[in-house]
């Protein structure tokens, strides 16, 4: 089965970037917007928090993005190591550049286009 | 009203550089730990999946990893308690488990404690004194901790 890659996400202001831009890519600029994504799909928010060990459950999970569409790996993979109090246990990897999604700019608009 | 603006009317940003300046100096004090305590093949890493926390992790000779894990949470938001500082300890070893009918699977062997919370204000008023201690106090608490210590134990 060919990989794909998650991305889970809770602080809003990167899901507002995804919509406005078509780019998946943290919005921390400490990291040179390091972007973490895991190569597991987690249906249920609470196992996702416990399996990347993350401090709170996500609000949104990105993806399925193809192997293809990422860029380089940076970091990874890699078996999360505990944190917060989560076991941790799942697949982790990281990246410093965006990925971009496909989509329609309406050029009079001034926006990107929903299509039907 | 639309999935954007009610996106829009929960939006809290974070201040990375103000955070991230705070880490630094956590960072000083994990590296005098190691440095005090010889520690090796140490890994020290900040803002994992976007995360404000820092830790320090190694193995060691028991084939246990462990880990000093300091991460700064938004406050109650009064002056003396816009963030505060945790300060928790991880030791773990993957291994297998065989199980009934002789399949051996993964599992996880860890255990996890909460050492200290600490409010403060600013960058400014960071309290390092008070974080050179806890992280000594991790240090002691992870460090004592032997292979029968890990008593929970998760599929990996």
């Amino acid at each position: 089965m060919p990989t794909v890659y998650y991305r889970y996400v809770s602080y809003l202001p990167e899901l507002e970037q995804l919509r406005d831009e078509r780019k998946i890519q943290s919005t921390n600029p400490t990291t040179q917007y390091r972007t973490w994504y895991t190569t597991e799909r987690y249906d249920s928010p609470d196992i996702a928090q416990q399996r990347l060990a993350l401090k709170t459950r996500p609000l949104y999970r990105i993806g399925p993005i193809s192997a293809e569409a990422m860029p380089d790996l940076t970091l990874g993979p890699r078996r999360v190591a505990p944190d917060f109090g989560q076991p941790g246990g799942g697949i982790e990897v990281a990246i410093d550049h965006p990925v971009w999604l496909f989509g329609v700019w309406n050029f009079d608009n001034q926006e990107w286009e929903m299509l039907p | 009203m639309t999935a954007r603006k009610q996106a829009t009317t929960k939006r809290f940003t974070v201040d990375f550089e103000h955070l991230d300046e705070t880490l630094d100096a956590i960072n000083e004090v994990m590296q005098q730990v190691a440095g005090h305590h010889k520690l090796r093949k140490t890994e020290i890493e900040r803002w994992r999946w976007d995360q404000p926390s820092i830790s320090l992790t190694w193995p060691c000779d028991d084939f246990i990893q462990r880990k000093i894990l300091a991460s700064l949470d938004i406050g109650s938001g009064v002056p003396a308690d816009l963030y505060r500082l945790n300060v928790t300890v991880d030791a773990w070893k993957d291994d297998t488990l065989v199980v009934d009918d002789g399949i051996r699977v993964p599992v996880r062997y860890w255990n996890h404690e909460r050492i200290q919370e600490k409010a403060f204000t600013t960058a400014g008023d960071f309290p390092v004194n008070y974080v050179e201690k806890a992280i000594q106090q991790a240090y002691q608490t992870v460090s004592s901790w032997k292979i029968d210590d890990l008593e929970r134990r998760v599929a990996l």
